[in-house]
């Protein structure tokens, strides 16, 4: 397996405090979370806003420090920072090779990109970072080769942002992470910001690249239909935790937790009839605030099924339900006993 | 007759001295009483053009050029801006994709919602409070008593659309159109505003104008379909039809794109 998360856990203090300020709590966005994730597959990563998925993504690219737990990549800690390495008996100078091996790609293209700069620059200023371009030839061949690779013209390398549509800056936001020659890229919501018909054609353009390159994802999104499009694995969040996770055909087919089948409910169908016969799932739009996690298991308060006192008490834990479908729910019945 | 008739409406906007460029190119349907009419398209179609015509809040540089937006008999193109203002927001109101940007940052909800209600009627006797209390019960913001004092900036995003369609129960507009009310929450609280915007059809009989880029959003709530590309409507017609037995090929397109659950 190429990315492993143990009991991470990602916590912002709060400070408050009438005369002097002190710590009075923390926010939890990431509460012990733990997952794998195997070579060349995507992980679909889905959740309400506010559930944390984002802080894990930055805190698998170094963005965010971990309060506690390690991320493993290739079976090694994944610690970027040369000092931080130095101190876990790492070699200092591996951090910038995970750096190029982990790369990102992210919601809005019109933002991550510079509007001055050309889009041949913008993809070569990985290559520069990491000195792959040897030579003026090789950096410019390698910009054609990649803007090529992500269905762009290379022709129009010397033109800028704003002169291309929103699918195509993403297509460019692409080709720039891919510049350093990843392995493991962090999507958050890369497509959220496109019509209906532009996402179709990036999310083929994701799987392509995969099969090509040999990629690994991790594909954050709160919309599950288009995870389902590209995931092999999907690891549902609720509130820093996962509380489901399997294979994306189960969950999708025949999902356990009582989250996740309300997730499931609430996505509209494109068909009239099907939409208006179908059974609704109410839950609670109200998402208790991560700062304030409720007792036992943390989804009791907006749960329709959750009646026994034991979801109030006990925290469930995510464990394996039917073959490979793990759930954290004390409702969900064991498959194999 | 119907309650809103827009008739072979063209709108253009102008790029310099010589060039103009057409938007919307010839834009005809009609709006029945008590009716959830879906606008679908893709981004730059022309569904928010449409609207704003219709509002009579084009931008600069996009003007009117031929057509008729009839609302109950009377032409709102050549209405004077005296008259269109009281129209707006009273007859046809609009709310918009991100409710943070209609809402004023500096001004409890609750009194931006008494504000509204003030324009409308002056107050008498300092019942109002009540009532927006009971307006925002209504639309499901927990804890609406301390809500009322809480700026925009403290509540959700979600919350902030629900205070917004709250207004919409203080004017009781005849028409209203909401151009993507839910593209940035999530599914779950898009499914209950949308269900919140349907009840207020029922209670109040009004008409509403779902604009939007998903069409399975469409599919659930609305009544009546029309489908833009490129400032035209391609395709025009009952739910059911448009999506079991679609006509033009771009409807079709736009179906088969739709990823499905």
């Amino acid at each position: 397996m190429l990315l492993k998360c143990e009991n991470l856990k990602v916590y912002f203090p709060v400070y408050g405090g009438k005369i002097f300020t002190r710590k009075i709590g923390d926010v939890k966005a990431v509460d012990g979370v733990t997952l794998e994730i195997e070579k060349g597959t995507t992980l679909g990563l889905v959740g309400e806003s506010g559930c944390g998925k984002t802080t894990l993504g930055k805190t698998i690219l170094g963005l965010q420090r971990p309060t506690s737990g390690t991320i493993y990549y290739e079976g090694k800690p994944l610690i970027y920072d040369a000092h931080e390495r130095k101190k876990n008996g790492l070699d200092p100078k591996e951090g910038k090779v995970l750096r190029r091996k982990i790369q990102t790609a992210f919601q809005d293209p019109s933002r991550s990109l510079n509007p001055r700069m050309s889009i041949g620059d913008a993809v070569a200023e990985g290559l520069d970072i990491h000195k792959l371009g040897a030579t003026r030839e090789e950096r410019e061949e390698r910009v054609v080769e990649l803007l090529r690779l992500v269905g762009l013209d290379p022709d129009a390398r010397k033109r800028f942002p704003s002169e291309f549509s929103a699918g195509q800056r993403q297509r460019v936001a692409i080709a720039r992470h891919l510049a350093p020659g990843p392995e493991f890229l962090v999507l958050d919501e890369p497509v959220s910001a496109l019509d209906v018909s532009v996402q179709g054609k990036i999310l083929e353009l994701l799987k392509d690249l995969q099969q090509k390159l040999g990629l690994t994802y991790l594909f954050i999104s709160h919309d599950l239909a288009v995870v389902k499009k590209i995931a092999n694995t999907v690891a549902v969040m609720y509130l820093g935790k996962l509380v489901e996770e399997g294979p994306a055909a189960k969950i999708y087919e025949s999902p356990m937790h009582p989250y996740t089948k309300a997730l499931l409910a609430a996505v509209p169908i494109p068909d009239p009839r099907r939409a208006r016969e179908r059974q609704d799932i109410q839950i609670s739009e109200e998402i208790p605030s991560s700062e304030n996690i409720p007792s036992g298991c943390r989804f009791h308060p907006r749960c329709p099924i959750a009646e026994t006192p034991l979801c109030q008490e006990q925290e469930p834990i995510l464990e394996e339900k039917a073959e490979g479908q793990l759930a954290a729910c004390h409702l969900v019945k064991n498959n194999e006993s | 007759m119907s309650l809103l008739e827009i008739k072979d409406l063209v709108v253009s906007a102008i790029k310099n001295k010589e060039e103009k460029v057409d938007i919307l190119k010839g834009v005809t349907f009609s709006l029945e009483k008590r009716e959830v009419l879906g606008i679908v398209g893709e981004s730059g179609s022309g569904k928010t053009m449409t609207a704003l015509s219709i509002m009579g809040l084009l931008p600069e540089r996009v003007y009117v050029t031929s057509g008729n937006i009839l609302f109950s008999g009377q032409d709102l193109i050549t209405a004077k801006e005296s008259d269109m203002q009281k129209i707006r927001g009273k007859k046809i109101s609009m709310i918009f994709q991100d409710p943070q940007s209609s809402l004023n940052p500096v001004m409890s909800v609750g009194n931006q919602m008494l504000e509204m209600f003030n324009t409308l009627l002056p107050d008498f006797g300092g019942k109002r409070k009540k009532q927006i209390i009971e307006i925002l019960r209504k639309m499901g913001i927990p804890d609406p008593e301390r809500r009322y004092n809480s700026f925009p900036h403290e509540l959700s995003g979600g919350m902030n659309q629900r205070v917004m369609i709250g207004m919409m129960l203080i004017k009781k507009p005849k028409i209203l159109i909401a151009d993507e009310p839910t593209t940035a929450l999530d599914v779950t609280i898009e499914k209950r505003i949308l269900t919140r915007l349907k009840e207020l059809v029922g209670e109040l009989g009004i008409s509403l104008v779902l604009i939007t880029h998903n069409l399975g959003l469409v599919a659930e709530h609305c009544d009546r379909v029309v489908v833009m590309n490129e400032g035209q409507i391609v395709e025009a017609g009952d739910v059911f039809q448009i999506f079991e037995a679609p006509s033009h090929p771009y409807t079709r397109k736009l179906l088969d794109e739709v990823p499905k659950i």
